[in-house]
């Protein structure tokens, strides 16, 4: 599994794999509700638009779906990166899908406009772009050319901050103020989105090979991160300290990255992925939760079944050539 | 039974079958001895051909006494019509004749005959053919298919009357007329007196009823012209026929494959026809007056001019009066020609719909014969604990000014709506609005806001930012404003200066909201790696351009914020704009995305505007200017860098994504030796502290 995602309000749950579907599943239950076929690789990214009628996907196939979810089919087919498409978001209306991919462009596409070519096309990054978060008035862009650039959209400004190392994934804090930015020497750091200074800084988990995404709690109280020996790692979010991890490695011990994460906007619920599995956590506060040293997980749920031909999930790896650096 | 003995005396005898099997058969007849059989009892094959063509009189034989030889003959029309023609009835035999074939013959009244009361045959020929030659110029061009659609199925009560009285269908109504017999079909159709001579060699004069009254359908105008108008005759008009030799004064006047043309060569089609402009001369029918009578196709015994033509008016005796021209009225001297109100009794403030606006509290009190408040305030009201957390706040932040609302709003901005919320503790933001309740009555929307901006009001307190930390008078400068007073010019300001900088305070305060309160606290500024006070970092950062392995290093080293930080001017798209619900922040632009070199050298000229307080976003060229001048007022852009779009790194964008970093920027390779001497590493930056800016 690639990435998971809650839906808006928090119901539902998408999930994209390497086994080239999208899934919608209820969380909570644990039970999936439908499968969207349509991508010729793995799908890399998917997110749900605000209303719960259509989603977006991405994949290595260079495609950008916007699916229809009550029928299944994809209403619109965007092939306009030249490079896999690494992320994908809806804006706060759910009526632009923004993508960002291996080639190093971020490309706008307009979901209610009969065009096939994007709106506008965000060319400033050097390198892949491997995450990105959307508000309601700016884009930031997090990229392997170590840098995450703020787009202000009603200012017309771009901000671009320099990270010592590349940037995996990029996430805003609930308030819109802060920017988080999790990079690949281990690090995350808050970056007041201003001014562009570091307010805090995390480690205490892995980060090095692999693009691990990061989120914020429900109430900004708390920064997780996945890390890629197998554990979630919470941080206090004012104070930097390492305050839980969870082990969600898979009963053979062998560590599995946890690569893509997704905290549920309101409750105390926290999606992982780990492997082929998406994990489930729920917990009432996590301070409690760290004096009994382990938060149980409610449901493990068997996702995407083995198939014939089925390419187990190899994180993305990275080699270093030169000054580019490929994720 | 015995043959020939039938005691049938009316009617057939029926055929009684000699063999006895012929008449009943036990078994039922099977499929396949069920054949169809004509009348002669030849086998049939349900019409289908059964092969052999009588190849004698049909085809090619002439008669059915055999081929003879003919004369040759080469005329196409003769073979293909004519009496050679074959029509498909010559290969039909009589079956396919008769009433059951697949061309029946049989009798039919013709048309003409069958069209019931409404038309009489004659007439009804008359019409038909009046209709094709009208050239009926309907929708549907031709004869109209569905006129004989739809006919009464009953004759009207006017036409059984007149029958009664002996019209007939196609007749006019009115008395007998004489008239000779017509047999040209044209003319006018007007009855024509008769009379006493014989015209024409036709003695005969007969009574005939009066010619039906015609009804002729208007042709339905098509397009745009006038009535009757025709477009031009293909046949007729000399232009459409032109056919001017090219060279028409040339001495050979034959033309053909021997004369003028080569042997080798053929006669080419006359492409190179000339045009005379004569041939677009029309005229509208004859001139010359050769027609005295201008078409009329009437008898010509009566005069146009004069006579008796219409006789229901008579020439006139006298001439008609002469037109009678009426003067204008003369007008008073002071007429005005629009009317004016005289002026009403005037509106006076006891009038009772401007009361309410001119009372007063007091006055309205007064009226009410209430008792006047006198030296009492609302703090009087609040409880003793109240009003000691008001005074500890109050201690604590300067309470903003009424005015401060109004800085806000004088410092226009077209900005939308604050997108981050303040988590500022509930207290110390309820002791500070009622401070100012109580301070100023008047203003209400101003303390709304004021309090909504509260937290911008504590610019001074410590671990806040400082956006001019490295100018302590502008700092100040813009404390003051932010909280609220008016904006005070320092003595050596220009005009121009101040405005600059009241432009600028404005958008830093819109842009930069310090977290208030406990927030905070929670964070601290970055500092440096040495420890090193804000102000070196600021004087380095003046500079628009910081190189991308400067922007590492100083990364690397943990200096997040201005070192790190560049930003530049960006378009969002129209269209991203509208998704967004955003107005768009340059709406005149034309390209969207950053500048790329080109536009960067038009927007020089264009909109150049030395009177906004942006960092002039140019070329190096305008880059240096500043940079080289070591004037005060050039602080305030650099100052500003992050806040104001710069566009010192556009053309790394423009370009495709260069490796090394060297090439990062052009513009910035003639700045570097004038700012920086050593560029390399980060401490030299730091220790650059004698900058010539």
């Amino acid at each position: 599994i690639r990435s998971v995602r809650f839906n808006v309000a928090g119901e539902y749950c998408l999930t994209g794999g390497s086994d080239k579907s999208v899934r919608l599943w209820n969380p909570h239950s644990g039970f999936p509700i439908k499968t969207y076929m349509g991508h010729g690789q793995e799908v890399l990214d998917a997110v749900s638009s605000v209303g719960n009628t259509h989603l977006g996907s991405c994949g290595a196939d260079k495609l950008v779906i916007y699916w229809d979810v009550a029928t299944g089919a994809p209403v619109r087919k965007y092939r306009s990166h030249t490079g896999r498409v690494n992320c994908v978001e809806f804006n706060e209306e759910g009526t632009l899908l923004i993508s960002g991919s291996y080639d190093a462009t971020v490309r706008i596409f307009d979901c209610k406009s009969r065009r096939y070519e994007p709106v506008q096309t965000l060319t400033e990054a050097q390198d892949s772009v491997s995450s990105i978060a959307v508000s309601d008035h700016e884009i930031v862009v997090g990229s392997i050319d170590c840098r995450v650039r703020v787009y202000d959209i009603r200012m017309g400004q771009m901000h671009a901050d320099c990270m010592p190392e590349s940037v995996t994934s990029v996430s805003f804090t609930r308030d819109g103020q802060c920017v988080l930015a999790s990079s690949l020497d281990s690090t995350l750091r808050l970056v007041d989105k201003n001014t562009g200074q570091v307010l805090c800084s995390y480690s205490g988990h892995e980060n090095s090979k692999y693009s691990i995404e990061n989120c914020l709690s429900s109430k900004d109280t708390h920064v997780i991160s996945g890390s890629e020996d197998g554990r979630v790692c919470f941080w206090d979010l004012v104070e930097g300290k390492l305050v839980h991890t969870i082990n969600c490695q898979k009963a053979k011990d062998d560590k599995v990255a946890v690569e893509s994460l997704s905290y549920h906007p309101k409750q105390c619920c926290l999606l992982t992925t780990c492997g082929d599995v998406v994990k489930v956590w729920k917990g009432d506060d996590w301070k409690t939760a760290q004096d009994t040293g382990h938060i149980p997980g409610t449901e493990e749920k068997r996702d995407h079944p083995v198939l014939v031909g089925y390419v187990p999930d190899c994180p993305r790896e990275m080699t270093l050539t030169k000054q580019f650096r490929k994720i | 039974m015995s043959q020939g003995d039938t005691f049938v005396s009316i009617g057939t005898p029926f055929e009684v079958p000699e063999n006895d099997d012929d008449f009943v058969r036990k078994k039922p007849v099977p499929v396949h001895e069920q054949v169809a059989v004509d009348w002669k009892g030849r086998r049939r094959f349900h019409g289908a051909f059964t092969g052999g063509f009588s190849a004698g009189h049909f085809n090619t034989v002439g008669t059915v006494e055999g081929w003879a030889p003919k004369s040759f003959t080469s005329c196409h029309e003769e073979r293909a019509g004519g009496k050679y023609a074959q029509r498909p009835e010559d290969f039909m035999d009589d079956e396919d004749l008769g009433e059951f074939g697949i061309a029946p013959r049989h009798v039919a009244t013709h048309r003409d005959f069958t069209h019931p009361e409404n038309q009489h045959s004659a007439a009804g020929r008359e019409e038909s053919r009046r209709n094709v030659l009208d050239a009926h110029h309907a929708v549907i061009p031709g004869v109209a298919p569905l006129h004989d659609l739809v006919i009464p199925a009953s004759q009207t009560v006017g036409a059984r009357l007149l029958k009664r009285m002996g019209w007939r269908e196609g007749q006019g109504i009115g008395p007998k007329q004489q008239r000779p017999l017509d047999k040209s079909g044209g003319g006018s159709g007007h009855p024509v007196q008769t009379k006493g001579e014989a015209s024409n060699g036709e003695s005969a004069q007969w009574a005939f009823a009066p010619r039906d009254v015609d009804v002729s359908d208007m042709p339905v105008l098509v397009g745009r012209h006038g009535l009757g108008y025709k477009g031009m005759d293909a046949g007729r008009t000399a232009v459409l026929q032109s056919k001017m030799r090219a060279n028409p004064s040339s001495a050979l006047k034959i033309t053909g494959q021997a004369f003028g043309v080569g042997a080798y060569e053929t006669q080419d089609a006359d492409v190179y026809d000339v045009d005379d402009m004569a041939s677009y001369d029309q005229t509208m029918g004859a001139s010359d007056h050769a027609d005295p009578f201008f078409g009329w196709s009437g008898s010509h015994d009566q005069h146009l001019d004069g006579g008796d033509s219409l006789s229901a008016f008579a020439k006139a005796k006298h001439p008609n009066p002469p037109r009678r021209i009426f003067r204008a009225p003369d007008l008073p001297r002071e007429f005005k020609p629009y009317h004016q109100f005289k002026d009403g009794p005037k509106k006076s403030a006891s009038s009772m719909g401007l009361v309410e606006k001119s009372m007063t509290s007091n006055t309205r009190g007064q009226l009410l014969g209430e008792q006047r408040l006198q030296d009492m305030s609302v703090l009087s009201l609040l409880s003793a604990e109240d009003r000691e957390r008001l005074a500890k706040a109050k201690q604590q932040q300067p309470p903003p000014a009424a005015a401060s609302g109004g800085v806000e709003a004088s410092l226009a901005s077209p900005s939308g709506r604050k997108t981050s919320p303040q988590s500022i503790p509930s207290s110390v933001e309820g002791a500070q609005r009622l401070a100012q309740s109580s301070a100023v009555a008047a203003a209400a929307a101003s303390v709304s806001l004021a309090s909504r901006f509260s937290s911008s009001s504590s610019v001074s307190g410590p671990g806040h930012f400082k956006p001019y930390a490295s100018d302590p008078d502008k700092q100040q400068r813009y404390e003051v404003v932010a909280s609220g007073q008016d904006y005070v010019r320092p003595p050596n300001f220009t005009e121009w200066e101040e405005q600059r900088e009241r432009e600028e305070f404005g958008r830093a305060s819109q842009l930069y909201r310090p977290l208030g309160g406990a927030m905070a606290a929670r964070f601290t500024p970055a500092t440096g790696k040495d420890g090193e006070p804000e102000v070196q970092k600021d004087t380095v950062l003046a500079e628009h351009v910081t190189d991308p392995t400067d922007q590492m290093s100083a990364a690397r080293a943990k200096m997040f914020g201005r070192l790190t930080r560049t930003t530049l001017e960006w378009h969002p798209d129209r269209a991203v704009c509208k998704r967004f619900n955003i107005p768009d922040p340059y709406p005149n632009s034309t390209f969207s995305g950053l500048r790329t070199e080109a536009a960067n050298k038009k927007a020089n000229f264009m909109d150049m505007d030395f009177a906004r307080a942006n960092a002039p976003q140019s070329t190096p060229v305008l880059q240096l200017e500043p940079a080289d001048e070591p004037a005060p007022s050039d602080a305030a852009p650099k100052e500003l860098s992050s806040f104001q779009p710069v566009a010192s790194a556009d053309d790394q964008q423009s370009e495709a994504r260069q490796a090394s970093a060297v090439t990062f920027k052009i513009s910035s390779e003639p700045m570097k030796p004038r700012s920086r001497p050593a560029p390399s590493g980060p401490l030299s930056i730091l220790n650059n502290k004698s900058r010539t800016h």
